[in-house]
Parts: structure tokens; C-alpha cells; sequence
């Protein structure tokens, strides 16, 4: 079986490249952007495409529709990123399919996404060719990625009209990964004022932990980065220790930390949801357990 | 016989609900009602959202609409808080039509932005359901009026930007000939506001005027001298009907909250709502609870239709400030403890109810109104069923 | 500019429940305009708002029952000029590829364009990727995750936040845009609104479609909740404090 790899950050090339041979993949192709330094033995081959100066990735949907025509795979892989999603919707076309998103899990070819933000798991099977866009930490970590790495250069195809690029910022991170984090600590709208999350930030000074929150605490609030909020539009995380502290266990949110290990919650409301979906619950005040729990760990 | 709510009120009232869920958040009116103070800030976003213009005529700048939508928006704008919004198109074209050609225009002006609101004082020590039994009195003097007299339960006086006012011509015997409406701005020296303490409705303030030689200029006469009875009675029964909308608001929140604790409190093993004593009350307060949904909105259509609706508003706002009561009451008891702590909002809810009964009509002076027109009614047809219409 | 904005009417996800045979139960569940599809909408009248002489229609595509009168109403109530719904049954389930032909097909209806708008990801499938493949049909460029839109001469300049960079990209129309929820809040329309929406034009016509499904349902079902053990204690319990920490350290 050969598989192609679509990633644009090297982490997420090394675990498809995994993946793909948890698959069973005997020919793993990659298609690398710019200058992507590559993980050491990642996969067979590699396709490096050179983005001509001034333009948006974006446009490189007829170079990598040229390239899957090239390696004819049997099956795509594709890191969820906003510039994949577009190459991968452009192949998929090219392809005469649909590209299945945000897959959590793969059982051979049936590839488990949520439906409705986790209202239902949609089990679904690709046609002709099977394009996956993956959810990270999909494929576990058992099996790990290999081959020579052997690096061929891909000639750009124009796309036609051109999305030029005007500037690039780099997005100051907040510095901790939530997604490699053991433990994860949430805030929610319990957290009155933005002084409060001092308090947050105590308890994971304590655990170790990162902080995140619920979409409104970033999207509404700004008190912290949007990359640190978790639910289905945001992170879907599974660490070993999840405290929901001061959130009410909207379904939105919870299908972010469901496949955490424990789940502690912390709210005010005995009736809040959360505490159905908890192992440790503690009914109080965030402004009055916080404290008292940061000082007892 | 179709109940249905057109598909535009629909719309309206999702677009409200959501508009209320954001800005009148329940940690909002909680905290508005520890501190006695009004939502300011929200009010003026739900006029700049073009809601406090529903109902209001066009030519005043507003949206023409009928009593269903005007009752469907107030019975909304009540589930969130009491009072916390000042939705009443009513006053508005009260303003249109009473307020002198020198005071008119910044008048509409300020209560068409929800920056402006006036209060309403008729009730005195010595007359409240005996409404024509005032003895507050004016003089007309070179360029204006000089006012004495004493008004009480002067609802958001202290506040308000006008203090209306009912005043008696001394020289007129004739009781309903001699009423005259002013508006007096506040401050106005001679006239002193204090707030009297209450037990409930604490988003806006409970008050007493003193009138002592106050003087206005003519402009703040409003509407027509000694026209103020006719005048009072010119939007009676709508406003009477849309008081009842509010309390029905009121009592969809608690007896939504009740429902909620009824399934979600476990004793001995299972939820309260499955015993029969707590089923008993969730029963018969959804019965009150439907009987004035569907009595409001019925009145409204009548309305709508022209038809009187002089029985039916004052039986509307009877049986929706008693149901409310009892169903806020029923909550209190279903919520036990919790509902008896201020932490819940049920208490507030309580003690808000509780003045329905008193205010704006009390319910023995409806029951004595409604009885005597609803006899004197079945006397005109001469017994038999006819005077049910059918 | 003339712009046209794609959007998707479904069941609400607030009224879905679990059945009975563990598939989702929408019979209780009536037709919206997918939430960020308002977003969407709401950008698009923005825009239109910031260059003198632009147009704003919808267009959806999906079956019959999507023409629901008080859909329609609700958006030509946001600032929408004319709104096209083209249906077919056979789109009920349908995938990114099937939705994009059927939106190309249709959008020959609307007439001239400029550029056409999505929102971030639909209720039910949150894939996004009917931009991707819309744009692939069309032949045109595609940009997603846009948080900023502005008019310029014959491009829109779009502020993206994107995983790692905030990219600003001049975009040649005509374009495909998909705006994530940010860009713009939806606007709670008023009264006045509601009642000019129910006047302006709405065009509703059969599509006829040959889309076949390319991906294949295999289940839906409403998954088990994760077994939780659910011990829950008062802060003022004694000793609440010093369980729910060790419990804590136990699982670290």
C-alpha cells in the first residue's frame, strides 16, 4: 500500500509518516513545503515543493494534485492545519471524492469523526481514493516512523490566479503545548475577572500543568490565547489529568477533554453538567476551592 | 382558531431571547438587584437593537406592531427581570400626544433612545384604589403652575427624568373634571423625592413626592387641562393588559426553575419530581400557568380586533398576578431550602410577585370590577347563555 | 463587489437527542441556518456596507425541506439582498464534493459574482472543506480562516489567523473566502428588519443534480458516555479539600 503524507510542520510529517506505516504501508511518500526540516527516517520519499517567493501556500494545490498523480497512492494523509485543508479539498476534487475531516480514530479503512460537535461518532468509508485529514494523536504511538528520507525536488505547477502574501506574523505562543501536556488545567466563565486566573495559574504552577479554557473566556474575553481553548472548534485533548475548574460542561467543550484519563471539576452550581462527566467533583466557589486546593497540594 | 404566532413574531422573539440571554444574564439582575440599582447599560443596548421602538407608531420613529407582538415582547423582556428593562411603548405615545410642542421632541427623544424615563404618580395617603378621592392641587399663576400635594408608591421617581403627576383644580367639584396632568422635570425645586424601603422589585426604586409650592412653567402641563381623567383611561385597559403580559414573563422563569429542580434534586434515590406531592404543584402550576398564557394572548387578538377588552384585561391581570404568586410560591417551597436562600433567584422572584397583587389595580377591586361588569353584562342579555357571545 | 455567501440549512443541534436505537433523534430538531454560517452572512453585509454599490445574496443548496419560509425570512433579515435555495433531495447527506457541484450548478442561477463567502465549518460535519472543493470546481482561488476582510481594486485583502502565523493575503477575485466565527458577530436584527425581509426577493427552484455520494455511511450512533466515577463533595464537607487533593496527586 502506498500512502502520501500532506503536513506543513514536521511533528505532525513524523506521526502520519507513523501512522501511515501503523497502516501497513510498505511506501510512504511526503510532501514537504519550503525548507520543512525533516524528522530523521521519516519516510521513503519525499517531494520537496519550493512555494515561489511572495505567494500563499494556498497555491499549491495543482503542484500537489501533480504529485499525487505522479506517486498514484492508495491513500492520503493530511495534517489538519488551515493551508492543508485546502489542498486537501482541491485533491479531493481532483481526486472525484470527498476528503474525510478530522478523523479520530482509523479501523482499516472506516474512519471515525464526530457529527453534530460530538452529538454522534460518524463511522465512514472513502471511495476510490481514501484522503484523511487526521486528528492529531489519531494513531497512538506504537509503531514508529522509518525510511531513507530520500529527497526529490518537485517542479512548481502554476495554479492559475495567485493568492499573494502581504505579511506573516508569527503567533506569540502562550509556550506550553496543551497538546503534549499531562496535565491540563480549564478555565471557564466561573472566572469572573481576568485577576482570577492568577488562581488558575497557581494550581498549574502546582500540577505542572498547562492552562486552557472554554472558547468565551478567548474568542469573547481575550484573557488567553485562542490557541489554548478546547472543545470542537478548538483542542481536542486527552491528558492523564483534565481540572475543569469553573465551567459548566457544555457538550462543545467536553468533547475536548473526554478522552482525558481523570477528569477533576470544579463549579459553583451542584447542577452544572460537568459533574456528570467527572470523576472527582468538588462543589464550590473557584474563589474559595482554588486557593484552599493550591495550598493543600 | 388558530394560536399560532405569525412567523415574523417567531423571529422576533428568537432574535430577543437571544438578545436578553447575552445582555440580561441572571449574574447581571442578581447583582442589579443586591445593589438596588438599574441595569442602565443593557437598557440602552435593547433600544439601540430597535426593540424599544416595537409597538410605537411609525411617524414617531418606531415600528408599528400589534398587542400579540407588544405582549409576546414585554412577557419576554419579564422572564429576565422585573423592571430591568423599561420597554413600554405606551408611555411613548403618551409622550406623543400629552407633551407640549416645547418639550415634545426632546422628550421622544430621550425615551425612543432608552436614555430618558418617567415615572407616574397618582396614589396618595389618602387615595389609592379610591383613584379620584387625590388631593394634590395646582394654581395657575402668571406663566405657569404651583403645585401642592403628597403622591406615594411613586414607582422610579427619584430616577426618573419626569415625575408625572396628577393635580386637582380646586375650583372644579365635579372629581373626574378636575384632574390635570403635569410633567414636571426632576430636579424641580419644591419638589422632594425619598425612596420608601420595600421588599422586592429592587431594580427600580419605590418612592414618595412632596409638592410644596412647586412651580412649572406652562410647558410641562401635560395634555389638555382638566382633561387628565379622560386622558388616564385612553390606554387603561392596553396598559393593564400588558401589565399582565409582564407578569406572566415572570412566572414562565419560575416555573421554569421549579421544573428544572423538580427533575434534578435526588431524595431518597430519586428525583423529587417523582413524588406526588411535588407533581401535584408542578401540575397545577402548569395549569395557571397556560390558562394566563392563553388569556393574555386572547385578550391581545381582542384588542387587535377592536373588540373591548374592559372585562378581559382587568381578569388578565388578576389571574396573572395571583398565579404568578402562587407559582413563585410553589417554587420557593419546591426549591425548599435553596429557594429560601438569596443565592437562587426564586426568592427575588417571590418578592417581586408579591406586589402585583397590590399595585396598578388590587385584586379585590378587580374582583369587585369584574364582577359587577360581568353581571351587569348577563343582566343586558337577559340570562341564558347569550352573553358568552355564542 | 457582488456577493454571494453559501451557507447551510440544518436540524438545530440544541433540539437533537438520543434515540432509542442510539442514532440521533432529529424529530424534535427544526431547520437553522448553521451557526457560523450567521457569521458569515454578517462579514458579507460588512463588507457590501464598506463599498458603495455591492450586493449580498445566499445561497444554499439541500433538500426540499430546507425551504422553511421563516428561514428564509431570518436571513434576508441580516443585511442579505436576495436569497437562492436549490434543492434536491438526494443532498441530504451530502458530502464536501457533492455540496460544492450542487453550489457551482446553482450559483449559474445567481448571476454574476464576485466573490463567494463561507462560514468556518457546518454544524453537523465541521469538515471545512466545501470552500476547497467549491473553489476547485470554480476554478478559482481559495483562502480560509479569514478573521478581517477588505475590499480592494478587484481583490479582497484578508487578515487570516492561521496555526502558527497571522498571514495578511491579497486575494483576486473572483475567490472563494471562508471567515472563521470571529470576523464578524452576527447582528440581532430588529423588527423592521424582520418585517423587509419578508418583501425581498427569494428564488426557490428544484436543482437538478447527479451528485452521487463518494464517501460512504457506515454508522452514526450516539457514543456511550466514558464511564466517570462521578464522586462529587462540598467545599464545606470536612476533609473535602484534603480527598478531592490527594485524589488529584494519586492520578498525576
Amino acid at each position: 500500500m502506498k500512502v502520501l503524507v500532506l503536513a506543513e510542520r514536521p511533528g505532525a510529517a513524523e506521526e502520519l509518516c507513523a501512522g501511515a506505516r501503523a497502516m501497513g504501508a510498505d511506501e510512504v511518500a511526503l510532501v514537504a513545503f519550503g525548507d520543512m526540516e525533516m524528522p530523521p527516517s521519516c519516510a521513503d520519499l519525499i517531494y520537496r515543493v519550493t512555494v515561489p517567493e511572495g505567494l500563499s501556500l494556498d497555491n499549491a494545490t495543482a503542484t500537489v494534485n501533480a504529485i499525487f498523480d505522479h506517486v498514484r497512492p492508495d491513500v492520503v494523509l493530511v495534517e489538519p492545519t488551515r493551508h492543508m485543508r485546502i489542498l486537501a479539498g482541491a485533491l479531493a476534487f481532483h481526486g472525484g471524492t470527498s476528503a474525510i475531516a478530522d478523523v479520530m480514530e482509523l479501523d482499516g479503512d472506516v474512519a471515525s469523526s464526530m457529527y453534530y460537535g460530538g452529538a454522534a461518532i460518524l463511522k465512514r468509508k472513502p471511495g476510490k481514493t481514501a484522503i484523511y485529514l487526521m486528528q492529531p494523536g489519531a494513531f497512538g504511538d506504537s509503531v514508529a516512523a522509518s525510511g531513507a528520507n530520500q529527497e526529490e525536488p518537485f517542479a512548481w505547477v502554476d495554479p492559475g490566479a495567485t493568492v499573494k502574501v502581504l505579511s506573516s506574523e508569527p503567533i506569540e505562543k502562550s509556550g506550553v503545548d496543551l497538546q503534549k501536556a499531562d496535565v491540563v488545567v480549564a478555565a471557564g466563565r466561573g472566572f469572573g475577572l481576568e485577576s482570577d486566573l492568577d488562581m488558575a495559574r497557581a494550581l498549574c504552577d502546582k500540577l505542572e500543568a498547562g492552562l486552557g479554557c472554554t472558547r468565551p473566556l478567548a474568542e469573547d474575553m481575550k484573557w488567553l490565547p485562542r490557541e489554548t481553548y478546547i472543545g470542537v472548534s478548538g483542542l481536542m485533548l486527552a491528558p492523564k489529568v483534565y481540572v475543569a475548574a469553573g465551567l459548566s460542561g457544555q457538550m462543545q467543550h467536553m468533547v475536548g477533554c473526554d478522552r482525558a484519563g481523570t477528569i477533576f471539576a470544579i463549579n459553583k452550581d451542584a447542577d452544572a453538567a460537568v459533574f456528570d462527566q467527572c470523576d472527582y467533583g468538588i462543589v464550590g466557589d473557584i474563589q474559595t476551592v482554588l486557593p484552599l486546593l493550591v495550598n493543600e497540594l | 382558531m388558530d394560536f399560532s404566532f405569525t412567523e415574523e413574531q417567531e423571529l422576533l422573539a428568537e432574535n430577543l431571547v437571544e438578545f436578553m440571554d447575552r445582555e440580561y444574564p441572571e449574574s447581571l439582575i442578581k447583582e442589579c438587584d443586591e445593589q438596588k440599582i438599574f441595569p442602565v447599560e443593557a437598557n440602552k443596548k435593547f433600544y439601540e437593537a430597535g426593540f424599544g421602538a416595537i409597538g410605537v407608531p411609525e411617524e414617531l420613529g418606531g415600528v408599528p406592531a400589534d398587542m400579540v407582538t407588544m405582549c409576546l415582547v414585554t412577557s419576554i423582556v419579564y422572564r429576565y427581570s422585573w423592571a430591568g428593562c423599561t420597554y413600554s411603548p405606551l408611555s411613548i405615545m403618551n409622550a406623543a400626544d400629552k407633551a407640549s410642542p416645547e418639550i415634545r421632541t426632546e422628550m421622544l427623544e430621550g425615551l425612543m433612545s432608552g436614555e430618558k424615563r418617567h415615572s407616574f404618580g397618582n396614589t396618595e395617603p389618602g387615595a389609592g384604589s379610591d383613584a379620584a378621592g387625590i388631593k394634590t392641587s395646582y394654581k395657575k399663576v402668571d406663566g405657569g403652575y404651583v403645585i401642592n400635594g403628597h403622591k406615594i408608591y411613586n414607582t422610579y421617581a427619584s430616577c426618573s427624568d419626569y415625575n408625572i403627576i396628577t393635580a386637582k383644580d380646586p375650583e372644579i367639584d365635579d372629581p373626574y373634571k378636575a384632574v390635570t396632568l403635569f410633567a414636571i422635570p426632576n430636579p424641580t425645586p419644591g419638589m422632594t423625592i425619598v425612596d420608601l424601603p420595600t421588599i422586592g422589585q429592587w431594580l427600580e426604586p419605590t418612592c414618595e413626592t412632596f409638592l410644596e409650592d412647586c412651580f412649572i412653567p406652562d410647558k410641562y402641563l401635560y395634555g389638555k387641562e382638566h382633561g387628565g381623567w379622560v386622558q388616564l383611561m385612553k390606554h387603561f385597559e392596553a396598559e393593564r393588559l400588558l401589565c399582565a403580559a409582564m407578569y406572566l414573563g415572570q412566572a414562565e422563569t419560575a416555573f421554569a426553575d421549579l421544573c428544572a429542580y423538580a427533575n434534578s434534586r435526588i431524595q431518597f434515590g430519586q428525583p423529587i419530581g417523582k413524588f406526588q406531592l411535588i407533581q401535584e404543584k408542578v401540575c397545577r402550576d402548569k395549569i395557571i400557568l397556560e390558562s394566563m398564557r392563553n388569556m393574555v394572548f386572547r385578550t391581545a387578538w381582542e384588542y387587535d380586533q377592536g373588540k373591548s377588552i374592559r372585562i378581559d384585561a382587568n381578569i388578565c391581570k388578576l389571574l396573572c398576578t395571583e398565579g404568578n404568586w402562587q407559582i413563585c410560591d410553589d417554587g420557593i417551597q419546591i426549591l425548599g431550602g435553596l429557594g429560601y436562600c438569596t443565592d437562587h433567584r426564586m426568592q427575588r422572584l417571590w418578592r417581586d410577585a408579591r406586589v402585583g397583587r397590590i399595585g396598578a389595580g388590587s385584586s379585590e377591586i378587580l374582583t369587585k370590577t369584574i364582577a359587577k361588569d360581568v353581571l351587569r353584562e348577563a343582566g343586558q342579555y337577559g340570562g341564558g347563555t347569550r352573553a358568552l357571545g355564542i | 463587489m457582488r456577493i454571494v455567501v453559501a451557507v447551510k440549512i440544518l436540524p438545530d443541534s440544541k433540539d437533537l437527542r438520543a434515540g432509542n436505537d442510539g442514532a440521533l433523534d432529529f424529530s424534535h430538531a427544526r431547520n437553522v441556518v448553521s451557526e457560523y454560517d450567521l457569521n458569515a452572512i454578517e462579514a458579507a453585509a460588512q463588507l457590501a456596507a464598506s463599498q458603495e454599490g455591492s450586493t449580498v445574496k445566499v445561497l444554499s443548496v439541500g433538500p426540499a425541506s430546507i425551504d422553511e419560509s421563516k428561514v428564509k425570512k431570518n436571513i434576508l433579515s441580516r443585511g442579505v439582498d436576495e436569497l437562492y435555495f436549490a434543492t434536491n433531495d438526494a443532498l441530504e447527506h451530502a458530502d464536501a464534493r457533492a455540496t460544492a457541484q450542487a453550489l457551482s450548478l446553482a450559483l449559474q442561477d445567481v448571476g454574476g459574482w464576485d466573490v463567494v463567502i463561507c462560514g468556518d465549518g457546518s454544524d453537523d460535519f465541521y469538515a471545512k472543506q466545501v470552500d476547497a472543493q467549491l473553489a476547485a470546481t470554480l476554478n478559482v482561488p481559495c483562502v480560509n480562516g479569514a478573521t478581517l476582510l477588505q475590499a480592494g481594486d478587484g481583490c479582497i485583502v484578508v487578515e487570516r489567523v492561521l496555526e502558527d502565523v497571522v498571514e495578511t493575503v491579497e486575494v483576486p477575485l473572483p475567490a472563494v473566502i471562508s471567515v472563521q466565527p470571529s470576523v464578524a458577530v452576527p447582528r440581532t436584527p430588529s423588527m423592521k428588519d424582520i418585517l423587509a425581509a419578508g418583501k425581498k426577493p427569494m428564488h426557490v427552484a428544484p436543482l437538478d443534480v447527479a451528485s452521487e455520494e463518494t464517501v460512504e455511511w457506515v454508522e452514526c450512533k450516539v457514543p456511550e458516555p466514558t464511564p466517570r466515577k462521578k464522586q462529587i463533595c462540598h467545599v464545606s464537607d470536612e476533609g473535602a479539600i484534603a480527598s478531592f487533593a490527594a485524589s488529584l496527586k494519586a492520578a498525576l
